[in-house]
């Protein structure tokens, strides 16, 4: 390479760098987030198993992950999918119960059992299957979803209006350089 | 100014005109009320005024990812200096209309004004095609802009050996993808056209991902940050094998297909001039990695694919047909000599075209069929009479001047289709009292969307014109109701399993821990298959003579619906149950029930709305109800026909 090329590549690389920082901050359950209950896992099967899904779908397994509950499913023409149950205040999520809400999914053979199955699974949780992490708290095995807020508002009126004087600025040099007599 | 310059100046004006005319005839002056625009206004609600601002990003079709992140931090900037969301929908019309222009003067960067005009187009019929709700406020409205404006900023870069311009075109698509990170696979085509710069290939190709990486991440690092956490600790993004697969819409994929194949062959034909190789391969720079991903993800049925994710290619596309289209037309005007006959034409005349042309063509996109309503989806409620967000403000500055209209009422007594919506978005609002709902009230509010010149010079007593706007006027009526809607039980048929009967004893109250309003316990029905809902209420029959009308209207975009039992009052019903004539009881009066049963995307040719409300049903006095199906008349159906 070059040491012409070098340099911008130094600026992509630099570039790149909240990537591995922000990845190096991750930490399993980190205080102020929470996880789904590894122990709700018990409860869960027998009551979605006893569910009758629609278009001769059938329940292969449930995971409980950190925080989505996923339930892989299969009907008897090889048609394999997963749905994904989160937290109800996750936005977009397609339809929600007490604690559990169905996210979206594209193919409707999937969301509609994806809908009989929370509804059983969550009618059959005793209680909030979510736990707050706390510092004094052994981490999960997994990571945890972001439970409150994070960011300041002045950063985030920053950030936009950066995006949206970028996007001014690309507008005016279009029609300036559309205007200007080619060099060539 | 010279006259290339005015007349360049008078063509894109032309277009412009144009495609603001289109942009604004598709999507309204008003945004409508939909589920995407209410959890964006909530996240700018939360931030500025509670100080929550989360702004990692919204979940994504495909699980786990985060998306729009640019989008809620530029509405949240927009809401926080005083532009409402009707200003932002009118602002976006109006981006969505310089699309035309920006295609435009795209063709004429690379061939002349033919290539311009027919670009131009070709990016106004693209729009219409293209699976975008127009009437909609939400993130994938200004991509079409931001997609047009990468083109321009590209081929300029790439024609003018700009560095400015490269470096812009990178932002763009940082931009654009902030917006949706599909959209980042225009990094690659900013990356592309670097490489296109004679003699400085790596040099340009590093400065486009420098440029693209930095405002990438400058523009929504949160979402990008739990993003690259889902791709790199939790173990990817993990497409779900058919979850998606299917395509949703694909209008567009035809045309892209020609566009490519016609840029291709100016690749690899060029011709005499050989700069129009490199003209084309930027060209196709920008079609090709967004193009080929969608394809892929088509074939290999990864994620759910709908053409609206196409939507920052309109402006290539356009160009990629517009261009071939313009040289195969001149080449037919060279072999028939008819371009020395036009040359031939008096000067004056010829002046004369070349002005009215680009306002013929700004008229014809203009006047392109526009259908402003909200195309069907799972967004929310689409029928004929679909509110905008001011309709719902207004209701609530009516209600807010009205003794006894608290939260806890409207929530029972609100009658309407998409009343759900409607009280998600009031949430967002100054709020109505917070009174207690007496338990004896029967009131109910029904809240109509009908044409202006269907409502009587004197409605009943009581009733009120909200608002009037675009030939529509929004009323309120207030019903002195027979169904008791406190207390009711509600069943999903058929039950969900064999221990289950599928009831519920159910009370008319929020269910507490729902991110949005949703009545508790009400069932949760699958959407696409069909299913029914039964509802059986109670009825207060009036100890003196009166009489009291119940009816479900088929409306479009409404389950139809229809009574399969009454108990214990005088009635009479109609043969398929969707009018009941109740009578008051006279001294030995005494209450009733009723069971009404409605089929959830039960009809063949579409589907219905039901988002866990009980689906719209009319009552009142004859004289009431007659009133309220003549305001209906021109949006009621037909069984099972069209509206």
């Amino acid at each position: 390479m070059s040491r012409r090329a070098a340099f911008p590549a130094l600026l992509a690389v630099l570039a790149m760098l909240p990537a591995p920082l922000a990845l190096a901050q991750a930490r399993p359950c980190p205080p102020g987030t929470r996880v789904l209950r590894q122990d709700a896992a018990g409860s869960l099967l027998p009551a979605a198993s006893r569910v009758t899904l629609p278009g001769g779908m059938h329940l292969d397994g449930i995971g409980v992950g950190a925080r989505e509950i996923e339930l892989r499913l299969s009907s008897p023409d090889g048609f394999r999918c997963t749905a994904s149950l989160v937290a109800p205040d996750r936005p977009g999520a397609a339809t929600h119960r007490r604690w559990l809400a169905l996210a979206p999914s594209g193919d409707p053979r999937c969301r509609d059992a994806g809908d009989l199955l929370l509804a059983a699974i969550d009618d059959a949780l005793p209680g909030s299957p979510w736990v707050e992490c706390r510092a004094d708290v052994p981490a999960t095995e997994a990571l945890a979803l972001p439970a409150g807020s994070g960011t300041s508002r002045p950063l985030v009126l920053a950030v936009g209006a950066l995006g949206l004087l970028l996007a001014g600025i690309g507008l005016v040099a279009a029609i300036v350089l559309s205007f200007r007599r080619e060099e060539d | 100014m010279n006259p290339a310059s005015r007349s360049k100046a008078s063509l894109v004006l032309a277009l412009a005109a144009g495609g603001c005319i289109m942009a604004w005839r598709m999507g309204g002056p008003e945004p409508a009320l939909w589920l995407d625009t209410i959890g964006d206004q909530k996240l700018v609600t939360d931030c500025l005024d509670a100080g929550h601002c989360r702004f990692e990003g919204m979940h994504a079709s495909v699980p786990g990812i985060r998306v729009a992140t640019g989008w809620a931090t530029a509405r949240t900037l927009l809401d926080h200096l005083g532009i409402s969301p009707t200003q932002v929908h009118q602002g976006i019309n109006v981006l969505e209309g310089l699309v035309v222009p920006l295609a435009g003067l795209a063709g004429l960067e690379v061939a002349g004004p033919g290539a311009a005009l027919l670009s131009a187009l070709a990016s106004g019929l693209l729009l219409h095609q293209l699976d975008l709700q127009h009437g909609v406020l939400y993130n994938s409205r200004p991509v079409p802009f931001a997609g047009a404006l990468f083109l321009l900023l590209a081929l300029q870069a790439v024609r003018r050996r700009s560095v400015l311009a490269l470096v812009l075109a990178s932002t763009m698509a940082a931009v654009t993808a902030n917006v949706h990170p599909v959209n980042g696979f225009l990094g690659l085509s900013a990356i592309g056209c670097g490489l296109l710069f004679p003699a400085r290939r790596l040099r340009m190709a590093g400065l486009a991902l420098a440029a693209f990486a930095i405002a990438l991440f400058a523009g929504a690092p949160w979402m990008w940050v739990a993003n690259l956490r889902l791709l790199f600790v939790e173990g990817g993004f993990r497409p779900h094998g058919a979850q998606g697969g299917d395509i949703l819409t694909g209008d567009l994929l035809p045309w892209m297909a020609v566009g490519m194949a016609g840029v291709a062959c100016l690749v690899l034909r060029p011709g005499r001039d050989p700069s129009r190789r490199r003209d084309a391969a930027a060209v196709l720079a920008t079609l090709a990695p967004m193009a080929l991903v969608f394809l892929a993800s088509v074939l290999t049925r990864a994620v759910p694919m709908s053409d609206k994710y196409l939507a920052a290619l309109v402006g290539p596309i356009a160009l990629a047909l517009g261009w071939p289209a313009a040289q195969a037309f001149g080449a037919l005007l060279d072999r028939t000599a008819l371009r020395t006959r036009l040359q031939a034409l008096p000067p004056r005349l010829r002046n004369a075209a070349v002005i009215a042309g680009p306002w013929a063509v700004a008229a014809a996109i203009a006047l392109m069929p526009a259908d402003p309503r909200v195309p069907r989806g799972s967004g929310g409620y689409v029928g004929p009479a679909t509110l905008t967000l001011p309709d719902v403000s207004a209701l609530a500055d009516r209600l807010r001047d009205l003794p006894g209209w608290g939260q806890a009422r409207l929530f029972r007594a609100l009658g309407h289709p998409a009343a759900g919506d409607i009280l998600a978005f009031l949430q967002l609002l100054p709020p109505l009292p917070d009174v207690p709902d007496d338990p004896d009230d029967r009131a109910r509010l029904l809240v109509l969307k009908v044409p202006g010149d269907r409502v009587p010079a004197t409605l009943p007593a009581g009733w009120f014109e909200v608002r009037r706007r675009g030939g529509m006027a929004l009323v309120a009526a207030p019903i002195d109701g027979w169904i008791d809607w406190h207390r009711f039980k509600a069943c999903s048929l058929p039950p969900p399993s064999p221990g289950d009967d599928g009831c519920r004893d159910l009370r008319y109250v929020p269910d507490p821990d729902a991110p949005s309003p949703v009545p508790l316990g009400m069932p949760v029905l699958p959407s696409g298959t069909p299913a029914t809902l039964q509802l059986r209420l109670d009825l207060r029959v009036p100890p003196a003579p009166a009489e009291h009308v119940v009816v479900l209207p088929p409306i479009a975009g409404l389950c139809p619906g229809r009574v399969v039992e009454v108990e214990g009052a005088r009635h009479e019903m109609s043969g398929d149950g969707t009018r009941v004539r109740l009578l008051g009881a006279g001294a030995d009066g005494s209450d009733g029930r009723m069971t009404v049963r409605w089929d959830l995307d039960g009809r063949p040719d579409q589907t219905c709305f039901y988002d866990g409300f009980p689906p719209l049903l009319l009552e009142g006095t004859p004289e009431e109800v007659d009133t309220l199906l003549a305001m209906l008349a021109r949006t009621r159906v037909a069984a099972g026909g069209a509206p």
